[in-house]
């Protein structure tokens, strides 16, 4: 008896210890710099390990992406991808592993002790608060179905997507963002862009002829994340004459549910 | 009776010149294979302006007129390009004005009918906004030429609004189309100056405007903020009284790229 049990956990030590929870890791992380707040927001989906990493976040010079990611029994390892206006591509190997107090990560500019990362999201079951009034000029164009675009829908490229494309206005104007990375798009969406619970990652993207498709993640919040967990709103996009027409479908809705349409306008130009 | 005759006398070289006005300024149009030739022709007490496009929603295409002059013989004036500058005259032959650039053939350019149908709109954003209600995305920057010129957008569709602003002799002159295809949905931008966080300048109405067969030639006077990609204007009829409620609206840009 004693040798089976001993055979019994021997076989499940492997299993054990490769059960960090994804849970643990992903969404949104923050973390104050040299008085800079610097912001993580890391997807855990189907084995890869990806997002986003930035600071003064409206500004596309500032995002860098989380790649080539691994999630094992020692943490996360993944790689991130600067892409800074005054410099080359660069990239950094970073390790990162929880504690109860936060996430610490190792590597990250060039440190060689860890730099603890904390949530900054609200409460589990708590409903995200809405934004005042005051804060949010009325946002057009949301759910239409006769929408009709300024013209024939352009052939859609790395290059014509690229660049920043805003929706709304006010402090809560919606920041999307999106880099060449690697041979394909990367990106990220905020708005009001200095709280990680509005912001999400923009991943998945591909382009035939002139439909531009993508994910927006959402590993932590948005709305429906409390009754869904984890969701993405998949979108098609067209883009004619400086504006980007999207039909989204959240993912935790069936097939058939009305598509939210939104229209940005874009790319604008990049802060010196 | 002899009286009445000499005032007649008196008033017709006002009344002479009215006409000449009338018959040049405002919008013009010379359709060809590739595209329509835009002029858009500003005559006021404080000189000729306005300006010449073709594909106009491309701030490159666009070429402002200065030093005009309207005598018995015509308009002459300067255009100014991108590229550089040329002399061009225009008279009136019946209903065309008659156009020529330096040493080109004349062109024929005619007043363009306004369509029945206007091009569709989609729901302007935060259009009409009650006077204060707007909230801008952060303070107000410091404005200057360099960080307005280029595109800046307002609604979506075929009806969205082009606001084109180009850098000219140290400050700003600009136009403002949409649809950008048709000179009755145009209005020059003159008369830019610069505060340190305000930005004034005019939307000039020579014959167009919903508010022309009312009250004839009008401005809107316009002051504009910047914060974070949004120029916030708010604007002035010249024909209402200084208390009237400005026109909001809130532009998104400047755009990076020009789109075909």
């Amino acid at each position: 008896m004693k040798r089976i049990t001993t055979w019994c956990l021997l076989l499940l030590f492997p299993v054990l210890a490769h059960a960090q929870d994804p849970k643990d890791y992903y969404g949104g992380w923050i973390a104050d710099l040299d008085g800079v707040r610097q912001t993580f927001y890391l997807v855990i989906r189907d084995g890869a390990v990806t997002g986003t990493l930035c600071h003064d976040c409206d500004n596309l010079a500032n995002l860098a992406f989380v790649d080539d990611g691994t999630l094992s029994s020692e943490g996360l390892d993944f790689r991130l991808y600067y892409y800074p206006s005054d410099r080359a591509l660069y990239t950094e190997a970073i390790t990162a592993t929880r504690d109860n107090a936060g996430l610490l990560v190792t590597g990250l500019g060039g440190r060689t002790t860890p730099v603890r990362f904390h949530r900054d999201m609200p409460a589990p079951n708590t409903p995200p608060a809405p934004a005042p009034e005051t804060q949010m000029n009325p946002r057009p164009n949301l759910s239409r179905t006769d929408w009709v675009l300024p013209g024939p829908a352009e052939t859609i490229s790395p290059d014509k997507v690229a660049g920043t494309w805003l929706y709304g206005s006010g402090p809560g104007k919606q920041w999307f963002m999106f880099r060449q990375h690697k041979d394909g798009l990367r990106g990220m969406v905020c708005g009001p862009c200095d709280v990680v619970s509005a912001m999400a990652p923009l991943e998945k993207i591909a382009w035939s002829g002139t439909t531009l498709h993508f994910e927006i993640i959402h590993e932590d919040n948005g709305f429906g994340y409390l009754d869904y967990g984890p969701f993405s709103n998949v979108a098609d996009a067209q883009i004619a004459k400086h504006e980007m027409h999207m039909a989204v479908t959240t993912s935790y809705n069936p097939p058939d549910t009305p598509v939210i349409e939104m229209t940005l306008l874009g790319p604008v130009r990049e802060k010196p | 009776m002899k009286h009445l005759f000499s005032l007649l006398l008196c008033l017709l070289p006002l009344t002479l010149e009215a006409q000449d006005r009338q018959d040049y300024f405002g919008g013009w149009v010379a359709e060809h294979d590739e595209g329509k030739e835009i002029f858009y022709v500003v005559i006021r007490d404080d000189g000729i302006r306005g300006f010449y496009c073709d594909a106009c929603t491309h701030p490159d295409n666009l070429a402002f007129i200065d030093d005009g002059k309207l005598a018995a013989s015509g308009l002459t004036f300067r255009l100014s390009h991108v590229s550089g500058q040329e002399t061009v005259t225009a008279v009136r032959e019946g209903d065309a004005l008659l156009v020529t650039r330096g040493a080109r053939a004349p062109v024929r350019f005619v007043r363009e009918t306004p369509p029945a149908t206007p091009a569709p709109v989609n729901r302007r954003p935060n259009f009409p906004v009650p006077m204060g209600k707007t909230v801008m995305p952060g303070e107000a920057e410091p404005i200057s030429p360099a960080s307005i010129a280029g595109i800046w957008l307002w609604g979506t569709g075929p009806g969205k609004q082009y606001f084109l602003f180009r850098e000219y002799q140290g400050s700003l002159r600009g136009m403002v189309c949409g649809p950008c295809d048709s000179v009755n949905a145009m209005a020059p931008l003159e008369h830019f100056s610069f505060g340190d966080t305000v930005m004034h300048f005019q939307i000039i109405h020579e014959d167009n405007g919903r508010n022309v067969q009312l009250h004839g030639p009008y401005s809107r006077f316009t002051d504009a903020v910047l914060s974070r990609n949004e120029l916030h204007i708010s604007a002035h009829n010249s024909f209402n009284p200084p208390e009237a409620a400005p026109i909001e609206m809130t532009l998104l840009g400047p755009v990076d790229r020009v789109s075909p």
